[in-house]
């Protein structure tokens, strides 16, 4: 009897609960019933340059809590920061059981333009890894301490290389998979999540498109999911705002770059080459041979030329993070909708907008609804790609955000965090504007306290009472190894 | 006894290796590079090509590969004016590059009325050394002479191409590209960008402006590094209009709106297209309609100076105020032409143009163009050595000019004022708009007039022995032996860094001038000490020391010795005991570097101070009460800029920059990577 009543009655709150092993999303919404949880959603499991160390805890807790159970899963993206959890704690998770996951479709092998992306992907993930690997070489071996050894302010070039390196060897990491049999499609996620044995027989996998609508969970009565992007066109998932459109424009593939840092197979040696070999010259005792060889060390070019894998990382970074799976979880009644758009970057947000209508049952009836409805009505929103510029939409998306019960949740820590990144989270107008809608209710991973000051710039005004409210919001869980947020059907 | 060629000539695209795809501008894309024939070099220039200003090194490190130099004094490419232009062979490439590169150079030398020295490499000092010579010369910096500008012709695969400051070097990539026009080119091609004219222009003015002005790679105020970009895009765009070959085709091929701005806006910015970033500076001179294809010119609207500050952006509103003024010249300059062409009516009769007019028509824009390059160039002498702005380089241009040609029959100086005028560029501490008062008054030198005369002797003696001077490396090393000294027993020459010490110590009529400290009590406001000579004087350096020689359009000479100074002060924001922030001398390790500076124009002919043009480190208002402190709105404004994070920076910056303190990391690259 008791049973039945569960069954047939709808989801009155979630409780979503942000882990916090540093920056990264790892997230458990509970969906409950009154005071029982009917339904367990898990959403992403990873943090930047997290070990099993960071991790280990706090899946003790999520298998506590959930008993080992879970109903959902989406794994947004493939970025460590968003799915390193789920190799580092293979043994924990070994013991769970997933009974459906979600990715996006862009994760789908049966997809051939999905393929393409992965397989474009792919070859600069390499070319990546492999420049970051030489860069690192030429660190490592003293190359630009002997380079700048006797410049003027030749500690100050050092540095500019180090903090490059870095950055490049930061960007690096977030790729999950490096190396790749070269011309073939990166291991979908799906891959990657059997590998580490999440995704057993029994687990029922979907990739879901922009404009569908899910719903069928009977644990979960009451609550819809949107699923927003990632967008289907490739104008949105590599959008090149450069000026090359007017008469050439650059190659997608940055075929000449990643070609000579192929390591090996399909493209053959000559296809690298810019000319014919009858040009070249051979012999070392050419004066020009010479003069490049011989001395001036600090004129010399040999590495430079890698530094150009720098655009390649932020053009990777930026074509991956636009694959996340964004979705806004509703309650049908309230209307109140749940925002998760993983680390979409302004391309995926701007697609939400061109034309996409989802039917909504508002009061019985069917209407078609548009993203700004959804925004219009977001009570949380997990803030897109910690905090940064690009990872949340100004116009199509905080600007339509606002409801009363506004609050947001930020997986940005400065504890764990690559050194590249602080030049952009937390970005100032964005950290000020939510801490305006949600009158304080902005929660963070790491500690607020090293964050705000970089939010309270010159530029910005954050009122006394907000701030006020941002620290009693966020002090119950200081020390904790999560925040829990309740969000009322 | 046959006489030496003047010209070698070489050829060349005029713009780059597209543009010969299309049947309707391949005639015009092939021109004739004709470049000084270099023999100053011993056995003359060698295979690479290395000559006296270039060495072109074709190493490709993606490949590991060197390819065959090219021997511009092999019969048969002398025979032919060079190799033929083409895409797949190296050995264009490098000559190419050099064509272009000597080009630039000349155009330089032309304006600037002396030859172009390339920034001395700079070296850590050796502190061993230093104890030895403690007395004699004790420069804490060691300068070595760099002869040749160094060109890699395929030295990244990337569309980017930049000028190292470290390597004092040219670093040209390639890259594939699709075309936006499928039928034009197979996919996946490789673009060089060593084959585009405007970018080699563009790279080697960054590199002359550098010899010239080193410490504008500092970025102290937003318009320091877009004025670098602006300036290399100018020089790029106004040395293309030089070649009346060029616009010959375009302005017979246009029928009416000869006088209108369309068509050469067009064309300028058809140039600046090629390739990546380098079109982004020429897009506030006009827009195109993706539909119709039409061009039209963006009207400023009196605000932009002030609201953008992405340097790019920036540096296009430069590029579109001075590419302005040469539109109004180019007007008043073809006037006459136009009534004569359609008598008094302004129509044109159908049918094409008559070529004499199609002649006259280009070589009036070629003329022109080269009318505002020489002014845009002359300017840099005329500008503060550091924290640059663009209402600085305006008052440059209008001082320069008056300077050398009294009579503005054509109202250059107005056209060029009223273009900075719509586009919101003031400077600073003007009253009104006017050529009188943007000119830079002359200086004041009662107080100081004695030791002045005393200077310019001795800058009579350097000229003097200039006269003699052939070579490059003899010019740097007279400048330097003039600046720093020379106190070997056989021919002691006291240096004018020496001199300035000793000289001004406590006039203050001259730190008026300079606004750089010379009295007493230096330390307390963030200057170091300096016990050259054996004496205890605040630092402060001589950047440079030049003579230039020019001619006026009126066949008047000019001869003028410029000189710039530059010191620093290291300091900190601290609150003082009133709570009032303020900066303090401080010497640790992240203390911010400021600098002040200041350009001295001496005329030899009348043999005065002529221009004193300062950014100041010490408030000359308190001077006036014989009070030493730091200017501080200028300081404070610096300071800030430089600690507070900045919200114009590119992500690429934004990952893998430094702050702004640190300069040293190839600021170009940076600049020209997105």
């Amino acid at each position: 009897m008791a049973k039945s009543t569960t069954n047939t009655a709808k989801v009155s709150s979630i409780n979503v609960r942000m882990y916090r092993a540093g920056t990264g999303d790892f997230f458990l919404l509970q969906f409950k019933k009154g005071r029982s949880v009917s339904f367990k959603m898990m959403i992403d499991c990873g943090c930047i340059n997290g070990g099993k160390d960071d991790f280990d805890p706090l899946v003790k807790d999520l298998k506590k809590i959930t008993g080992g159970t879970i109903d959902l899963l989406v794994v947004s993206h493939e970025h460590a920061d968003h799915m390193n959890g789920f190799e580092k704690c293979k043994d924990l998770f070994d013991k769970f059981k997933f009974k459906k996951v979600w990715f996006a479709w862009t994760e789908d092998k049966e997809n051939r333009f999905a393929n393409s992306i992965r397989a474009n992907n792919s070859k600069m993930a390499m070319a990546l890894n492999s420049a970051t690997q030489k860069l690192g070489a030429y660190l490592d071996t003293g190359h630009f301490d002997k380079q700048f050894k006797n410049e003027l302010k030749g500690d100050f070039m050092l540095d500019g290389k180090k903090h490059f390196i870095q950055s490049l060897a930061g960007l690096n990491a977030l790729n999950v998979v490096k190396t790749n049999i070269p011309g073939s499609p990166m291991p979908t996620m799906e891959d990657l999540l059997i590998e580490y044995n999440i995704i057993k027989p029994d687990t029922e996998v979907e990739f879901l498109e922009p404009g569908e609508v899910k719903g069928d969970f009977v644990a979960a009565k009451g609550i819809k999911f949107y699923v927003l992007g990632p967008p289907k066109e490739m104008k949105h998932l590599s959008n090149d705002a450069d000026n090359y459109t007017k008469r050439e424009k650059k190659s997608t593939t940055e075929f000449a770059f990643l070609s000579a840092l192929a390591e090996d197979g399909v493209e053959s040696e000559a296809s690298q080459l810019p000319f014919e070999s009858e040009y070249e010259s051979i012999d070392k005792n050419d004066p020009i041979q010479q003069l490049y060889s011989n001395g001036n060390e600090w004129r010399k070019i040999d590495s430079d030329w890698l530094l150009g894998a720098g655009s390649i990382a932020l053009k990777l970074e930026k074509n991956i993070n636009n694959t996340s799976l964004a979705l806004a979880i509703q309650f049908e009644d309230s209307e109140k909708v749940l925002l998760f758009p993983g680390d979409s970057e302004l391309d995926n947000w701007e697609s939400w907008h061109t034309g996409l209508e989802w039917p909504v049952k508002i009061n019985g009836k069917t209407e078609n609804k548009n993203a700004e409805y959804f925004l219009n009505n977001t009570v949380l929103y997990k803030v897109g790609h910690h905090l940064s510029q690009n990872g949340t939409a100004k116009a199509n998306g905080l600007e339509m955000m606002g409801n009363k019960d506004f609050a947001a949740m930020v997986t940005l820590d400065f504890n764990k965090i690559q050194s590249g990144w602080l030049n952009t989270m937390p970005n100032d107008l964005i950290g000020a504007e939510l801490i305006r809608k949600t009158k304080g209710n902005v929660f963070f991973i790491g500690d607020r306290n090293k964050i705000l000051p970089n939010i309270k710039t010159k530029r910005v005004t954050i009122r006394q009472a907000h701030e006020k409210a941002l620290h009693q919001a966020n002090a119950p869980f200081d020390g904790k190894p999560f925040i829990d947020f309740e969000v009322k059907g | 006894m046959i006489k030496k060629p003047p010209f070698r000539k070489l050829r060349g695209y005029a713009f780059d290796p597209s543009f010969s795809l299309k049947i309707d501008t391949a005639l015009i894309n092939d021109i004739t590079y004709k470049i000084p024939w270099e023999e100053n070099v011993e056995g003359g220039i060698k295979p690479g090509p290395c000559g006296e200003y270039l060495e072109v090194i074709d190493y490709d490190p993606t490949v590991n590969k060197f390819y065959s130099p090219v021997n511009l004094n092999h019969p048969y490419i002398l025979a032919q004016d060079g190799l033929e232009p083409s895409g797949s062979n190296p050995q264009f490439h490098q000559q190419m590059v050099y064509a272009v590169a000597m080009t630039t150079i000349k155009n330089f030398e032309s304006g600037l009325g002396r030859l172009v020295l390339w920034s001395p490499h700079r070296l850590k000092s050796d502190p061993q050394a230093n104890k030895k010579n403690k007395v004699e010369t004790k420069r804490k910096d060691l300068e070595e002479y760099v002869p040749a500008l160094r060109i890699y012709p395929h030295a990244l695969r990337d569309a980017n191409a930049f000028y190292s400051p470290q390597k004092k070097a040219l670093l040209f990539g390639y890259f594939s590209a699709q075309p936006a026009d499928v039928t034009l080119q197979m996919p996946e091609n490789l673009t060089f960008t060593c084959l585009s004219h405007d970018i080699i222009a563009h790279e080697t003015t960054h590199a002359i402006l550098d010899g010239l002005h080193r410490k504008y790679t500092e970025d102290t105020n937003p318009d320091v590094l877009a004025f670098h970009e602006a300036f290399a895009d100018i020089v790029a765009l106004f040395q293309h209009f030089t070649f009346p070959e060029v616009l010959k085709s375009q302005i017979a091929a246009t029928r009416g709106d000869l006088a209108s701005q369309n068509l050469l806006g067009k064309l300028a910015q058809e140039f600046g297209i090629a390739i990546g970033s380098y079109g982004a500076l020429r897009d506030a001179i006009g827009t195109f309609d993706n539909e119709t294809g039409q061009w039209s010119p963006k009207i400023p609207n009196g605000d932009e100076y002030q609201t953008i500050f992405e340097p790019h952006e920036r540096g296009s509103i430069l590029v579109s105020a001075v590419f302005e003024a040469f539109i109004t010249l180019y007007k008043s300059r073809i006037g006459d032409l136009l009534r004569i062409a359609t008598g008094g009516s302004g129509v044109l009769p159908k049918g094409e143009l008559h070529p004499d007019l199609v002649n006259r028509l280009s070589a009036e824009a070629a003329k022109t163009s080269k009318h505002v390059l020489n002014m845009c160039i002359r300017a840099i002498d005329y500008c503060p050595p550091v924290d640059i702005n663009f209402g600085d380089f305006l008052r440059g241009i209008i001082t320069a000019d008056t300077d050398l040609v009294s009579d503005d029959n054509r109202d250059y100086r107005l056209a060029f004022i009223d273009a900075f005028r719509k586009r919101g560029i003031y400077p600073t501490g003007i009253k009104h708009l006017s050529v009188e008062s943007l000119s830079y008054p002359l200086a004041k030198t009662t107080e100081i007039s004695g030791v002045v005369e005393i200077l310019v002797k001795f800058f009579r003696e350097y000229s003097s022995e200039m006269a003699y001077k052939i070579t490059r490396k003899d010019i740097y090393e007279t400048n330097k032996k003039y600046i720093a000294g020379n106190y070997n027993e056989d021919q002691k020459v006291y240096g004018l860094h020496r001199r300035l010490s000793a000289k001004f110590e406590n006039i203050i009529g001259f730190e008026k001038l300079t606004g750089l400290m010379y009295s007493a009590n230096w330390e307390a406001l963030g200057i170091s000490s300096s016990n050259a000579y054996g004496g205890n004087w605040p630092s402060f350096s001589v950047h440079s020391l030049h003579l230039a020689s020019r001619v006026g359009p009126t066949g008047n000479n000019s001869n003028q010795i410029i000189v710039t100074l530059v010191q620093r002060t290291k300091v900190k924001l601290k609150k003082d005991r009133k709570g009032i922030q303020n900066l303090v001398k401080d010497s640790s390790k992240d203390a911010t570097e400021i600098c002040g500076g200041c350009t001295l124009i001496f005329d030899l002919d009348s043999l005065k101070l002529k221009y004193a043009i300062s950014k100041p480190l010490l408030d000359v208002e308190a001077l006036k009460n014989k009070i030493h402190q730091l200017d501080k709105n200028r300081c404070m404004a610096i300071y800030n800029y430089i600690n507070e994070p900045s919200s114009e920076q590119s992500r690429f910056q934004a990952y893998f920059g430094m702050n702004k303190c640190n300069s040293f990391n190839e600021p170009f690259n940076f600049l020209h990577t997105h």
